[in-house]
């Protein structure tokens, strides 16, 4: 089994520095999954493991061995594109058998290779078709198969259901972590969509601005968001936040003081400026007017079937709650929202990292 | 006038006016721009009796073969007489590798600077660029020394060698802007399956460049076959091309001038780049559109 080991990788394009200082420890097996924005460098990694992107510094560690100015055929990698990249011309036994025929594999090992690859996906019925009479979910389903038929040690996921519509994505989601569990290769997955970060990854490592700003288990990043962008960029709807500062271990938000747990409250000391960070589903809407809580007002009601998604206005700032289906209000209402005191993330006021 | 129906009725209207205007305007420019190749068509049938009597647009009385035949068989290009078969040869042989080293050459040379990143890329292209917006009597003069220092001067590969330089800005832009509109993706799936440099040229890249090659090769056939001068300084005697061989006929001196032969030995010589547009126009077309659309 494989596992990767990023030490101190820096990228330059000509004299502009793309990554730099990046440590990564990737052990074998794992599924993780590099989460971030557009323009935030997770590509850039991905194609410098791939060994399609030169390497300025430091080093790439793949199976144990220094892999960082290796040919990407003989990194032991597999890779899948948003676009599918599918070679135009070749059928998809072409496709599938390309690489094992530059490796000058023989042609009956060949044959049974692609055989149990296009069984796995099901792609059977397609062998003889070209790329162009297949449907973007049938290719991206052939793209996988070409990597699994190098039979790599790591797979390389770019972006790969972007390009896909909602039902497909949703399918190929569950495909690719039933090829994981069965293969138990590493794979390492780029993508900007948080949901397919939490539902696939052993491990989320996300990215933003070229700087990793947090790794590990998906449970963890969605829990314990390390700063307030980690904190609104995973989960949906995005983490609410409202600006406050702390007075007696109560945050105090529009003169209210909202009540804090005191396992988070201790190491905050009184009047320090703070962001309190709230889930959606970690408030709760009451009509009562026993007066606690955040005094807001209903501005939509989103129903969503099992639940409706309510947006309320706090003077300027919105903020999202999920409430049961069963609730009953309209807009233009005047509701309390309380917090759940121990689900509330503070953040510094300056740095927004996580106190 | 009800404003619902009132395009409705224009179009009924108008519209048939407006295409008879526009069938008419390309009727009388198809008149004009056919009309010499008629004369011409028309001449080369009849004798030298019935053009002498001034019916420059009547039909042949007789259609006259002997023309023809002498015009590609017999009639003198300077001191030899054995037509313009031997021109024909020639211009084949000029022709073919030409045409297929240039796109050889163009081909690999767009490769180069799109898919792999050489160093100073965009600077070697816009030098080969500008080469091409050279007018190419200007460089006539230097080819010559260098093709005569090479020893290449007066032979076959001499002419052959010239009109590769001359196709290569051309060909080169063709082939690097359709590689341009490739996805890179597909280059990085090859070099992760292991393609190097000429695997993923051949196995990949030239099976999708069929249109674009067809667009090259109609562009560079009627070029090179229609060429002039690059045939008539460095070929010499011995290769000169069909249009230096029909030059020689028309423009002879001495004697009676024999329209009808002429005009056949005119229409022998752009039968071929006739003949490529009129079976690869709906290549052509397709190869210029693919450009556009990525695929």
């Amino acid at each position: 089994m494989t596992g990767v080991h990023l030490r101190n990788l820096g990228i330059r394009y000509g004299q502009v520095e793309v990554l730099k200082g990046i440590d990564l420890d990737i052990p074998a097996s794992e599924f993780i999954v590099l989460l971030g924005p557009s323009g935030c460098g997770k590509s850039t990694l991905l194609n410098a493991i791939a060994g399609l992107q030169d390497v300025a510094e430091g080093q790439i560690l793949i199976g144990g061995h220094d892999m960082t100015n290796v040919e990407p055929k003989n990194r032991g990698i597999a890779m899948v594109f948003q676009s599918y990249a599918l070679y135009p011309r070749m059928s998809v036994r072409g496709n599938l058998s390309f690489g094992l025929k530059v490796a000058k594999i023989a042609k009956p090992e060949i044959e049974k290779r692609v055989a149990n690859v296009a069984k796995m996906l099901q792609i059977e019925p397609l062998l003889d078709r070209k790329p162009a009479e297949l449907s973007g979910g049938q290719r991206q389903r052939v793209a996988i198969g070409r990597a699994v038929v190098r039979d790599a040690g790591v797979f390389l996921f770019d972006e790969p259901l972007s390009n896909l519509d909602a039902q497909l994505r949703s399918d190929l989601r569950v495909e690719i972590k039933r090829l994981h569990q069965r293969l138990k290769s590493t794979m390492v997955y780029v993508t900007h969509d948080q949901i397919e970060a939490m539902t696939l990854a052993d491990r989320i490592v996300v990215m933003k601005d070229r700087i990793i700003q947090q790794q590990g288990p998906p449970d963890e990043i969605y829990n314990r968001p390390a700063n307030t962008f980690v904190a609104r960029f995973v989960g949906s709807p995005a983490m609410n936040f409202l600006d406050g500062a702390i007075g007696g271990g109560h945050a105090i938000i529009d003169r209210q003081a909202i009540p804090i747990a005191a396992a988070i409250s201790a190491p905050l000391s009184d009047s320090r400026p703070v962001i309190v960070g709230i889930r959606p589903e970690d408030m709760t809407i009451h009509t009562d007017d026993s007066g606690s809580g955040l005094a807001v007002e209903i501005d939509v009601v989103e129903p969503m079937g099992p639940e409706k998604l309510v947006w309320c206005k706090q003077g300027d700032i919105g903020l999202s709650v999920k409430a049961p289906s069963s609730i009953s209000v309209m807009p233009g209402d005047r509701v309390r929202l309380r917090l759940a005191e121990e689900k509330l993330h503070i953040f510094d006021k300056e740095t927004g990292k996580r106190i | 006038m009800n404003p619902a129906n009132a395009p409705a009725r224009r179009n009924a209207l108008a519209a048939p006016l407006s295409r008879v205007l526009v069938y008419l305007l390309l009727i009388v420019i198809a008149i004009v721009a056919l009309l010499p190749l008629y004369v011409m068509i028309v001449t080369a049938f009849k004798s030298m009796e019935e053009i002498r009597s001034g019916t420059l647009l009547s039909l042949p009385r007789a259609f006259g073969f002997e023309h023809w035949w002498k015009a590609w068989n017999s009639a003198c290009t300077g001191l030899r007489c054995e037509g313009l078969k031997v021109g024909f040869v020639n211009s084949f042989l000029i022709t073919v590798p030409s045409v297929v080293l240039a796109i050889a050459a163009g081909a690999v040379t767009g490769y180069a600077l799109s898919f792999w990143r050489v160093r100073f890329a965009n600077v070697l292209f816009t030098v080969m660029l500008i080469g091409g917006f050279f007018p190419y009597q200007v460089l006539i003069y230097p080819l010559v020394r260098i093709t005569s220092t090479v020893g290449l001067f007066n032979s076959l590969a001499g002419v052959i060698f010239v009109h590769v330089v001359f196709a290569l800005p051309v060909v080169t832009l063709l082939f690097r802007n359709y590689f341009a509109s490739i996805p890179i993706d597909l280059f990085k799936a090859a070099r992760v399956d292991g393609a190097g440099y000429w695997r993923f040229f051949f196995s990949i890249l030239l099976p999708m460049s069929v249109p674009m090659i067809a667009v090259a090769g109609i562009l560079q056939v009627t070029f090179i076959w229609n060429d002039y001068i690059v045939g008539l300084v460095f070929g010499g005697i011995n290769y000169a091309p069909m249009t230096v061989q029909l030059n020689n006929i028309v423009h002879s001196t001495y004697g009676e001038r024999e329209y009808n032969v002429e005009m056949a030995a005119t229409l022998l010589t752009s039968i071929i780049p006739l003949l490529v547009y009129f079976t690869s126009g709906r290549w052509f077309v397709r190869g210029v559109a693919s450009g556009a659309v990525k695929g």
